[in-house]
């Protein structure tokens, strides 16, 4: 039976859902945006900072309006460079969060030399319960303890492929929404990880005006339904723009990796491949 | 500082004089601190494009105005100069009595013209600013200015965004006076070579990419599209004027006043 105009839906799919599933997918990049958000930043006279510039050096953080940048490059590691290419052009700076599976020696690179700087982003805990390595027995804090330890080494394997490191940041996981990654170094001396901070743990420190965070839609809406050029229409600061690249490219180059990713056989993380896609989560540390 | 002349062309000349000297030595204290070299052919054009051709191209878009007019006298009026660069045209307005703003996506160049009217005391401003996506106020000027920077967009739904901001923040029956190189020129205006400027800006860069130094990416348009495409962009009134002294070449560069609709 089929729901006609004024009768109860099914359940069953309905053409605005199924326009709202495939939006994403059919969506075109949107970088011109991220350009014009960066474009209004400079016009109302916000100095425009990386996260560990922020972070580390004082004379960042001083002005009146201060607009701070981060992206988690969460997928698809080619849409960095996109993202990067833009901000090079506005002469900015930002810092990059790269998970094992977007860290391409080529695009690690290329953002450094684009006056980036490189984080990792840090996934030990989610993934070590996607694994069904969480033994409820042994409890949480059990847990925790050892995959410090796994994150302490994945640190290091990090660095030792991609050099050296200022900070980490947590993966926020959505398959795993009861556990957070950042719980391990919460309360923790950073430094014995081999870093000088957590992005999270850091911001945490200061008072901040506005926290963006984009959101995966195609209508490229922000989180809490914040409005950003209202923002820095009324010279709110700091504020905290933090992008996921991946959400502003197009859905047809999103599939393209996706099926790259799955046709392609896996590198081993630092590898060099000819074709930049999404890889792995395994670092070679917990693969050992 | 400088004393306001209004209408009287020799005063204003005789005034814009010195803000000229000033500037000058501005921008050459720029170019050494910058470690970047003046004296090379690019060099000494910027320095006149500035100083010195800054008088005449201000003097030649107030002429095209009253032509068609507009307002003979600056007092009291503000002016944008959209792609302002280090903000002689804007300075020239200013000395003329206006309250001008410039914008321009370099800051390290227009710092060169707000210094100047700083020393000066000019009415000038200076912001960072794309036409593209501009972040000034609905109906705030009397006249915008587009000196030679329209042909630096490309892409043309950017000229257009540019074009309806141009718009969006004129007052209603406010002006607009623009002046571009032409498509029609004989030779490329920024390389001197035959029909390069005449091809589709990607063929041009393609062709001219191993060129020293670098050609900018432009688009030109022969004078009919570009008074289309203001058109396009909302402006009435659109008209092209022609003030080239030889009439029987093509001019070089294209200028066109149009209006806000009241």
């Amino acid at each position: 039976m089929g729901s006609g105009p004024g009768q109860q839906s099914n359940g069953g799919p309905t053409p605005d859902r199924a326009r709202r599933r495939l939006a994403r997918t059919l969506a075109r990049d949107r970088f011109r945006d991220y350009e014009g958000l960066l474009r209004a930043a400079l016009s109302h006279e916000y100095r425009v900072v990386s996260l560990e510039d922020f972070l580390f050096d004082p004379a960042a953080r001083m002005g009146e309006r201060i607009l701070i940048l981060r992206h988690d490059v969460d997928q698809h590691p080619a849409s960095a460079l996109v993202a990067a290419r833009i901000e090079r052009r506005l002469e900015l700076r930002s810092t990059w969060y790269v998970r094992w599976r977007t860290a391409d020696p080529a695009v690690i690179e290329a953002l450094r030399a684009a006056g980036g700087s490189v984080g990792f982003h840090y996934e030990t805990l989610t993934r070590r319960v996607l694994d069904g390595g969480f033994d409820r027995r042994a409890g949480l804090d059990a847990l925790l303890e050892d995959t410090r330890r796994e994150l302490r080494t994945e640190i290091a394997t990090f660095q030792e492929l991609f050099g050296p490191l200022r900070s980490v940041c947590a993966h926020g996981d959505t398959r795993v929404p009861w556990a957070s990654n950042l719980w391990l170094l919460e309360g923790e001396d950073v430094a014995r990880y081999g870093v000088r901070d957590d992005a999270n743990l850091g911001m945490r420190r200061y008072d901040l005006g506005a926290w963006l965070t984009d959101r995966s839609a195609d209508d490229g809406a922000w989180s809490d339904g914040l409005d950003p050029l209202a923002l820095l229409r009324q010279g709110v600061s700091p504020i905290q723009c933090l992008t996921h690249p991946n959400n502003w490219i197009s859905g047809v180059a999103l599939w393209r990796d996706r099926l790259l990713a799955a046709s392609l056989q896996v590198p081993r993380p630092g590898a060099r491949t000819r074709v930049t896609r999404t890889r792995s989560d395994r670092s070679p540390a917990s693969a050992g | 500082m400088i004393t306001v002349q209004g209408r009287d062309p020799l005063e204003l000349e005789r005034s814009f004089a010195e803000v000229s000297r000033v500037l000058r030595d501005e921008i050459i204290e720029h170019y050494r601190a910058r470690g970047e070299k003046l004296d090379t052919p690019a060099g000494r054009r910027t320095l006149d494009t500035n100083t010195t051709l800054a008088a005449q191209r201000g003097k030649l878009l107030l002429r095209l105005l009253a032509e068609r007019g507009g307002p003979v006298d600056l007092r009291g009026l503000s002016v944008v100069d959209l792609g302002c660069g280090f903000g002689a045209l804007s300075l020239y307005l200013a000395t003329a009595g206006a309250d001008v703003v410039g914008i321009d996506p370099k800051s390290e160049r227009h710092a060169v013209g707000a210094r100047v009217a700083a020393r000066l005391r000019l009415a000038a401003t200076f912001r960072r600013g794309w036409l593209e996506d501009l972040v000034l106020a609905d109906e705030q000027f009397d006249i915008a200015v587009l000196n030679n920077s329209l042909c630096y967009i490309v892409p043309r739904s950017e000229r257009m965004r540019a074009l309806r901001h141009t718009l969006r923040v004129l007052v209603p029956g406010g002006w607009l006076v623009t002046r571009n190189p032409s498509r029609m020129a004989p030779l490329d205006p920024f390389t001197g070579l035959p029909l390069v400027h005449q091809v589709p800006p990607a063929l041009a860069a393609r062709l001219l990419r191993r060129r020293t130094p670098p050609r900018s990416a432009v688009r030109l348009h022969t004078g009919g599209a570009a008074s289309r495409e203001l058109r396009r962009a909302g402006f009435t009134s659109v008209r092209r004027q022609r003030i080239d002294e030889k009439r029987w070449l093509p001019p070089r560069y294209q200028h066109h006043t149009a209006r806000r609709p009241a």
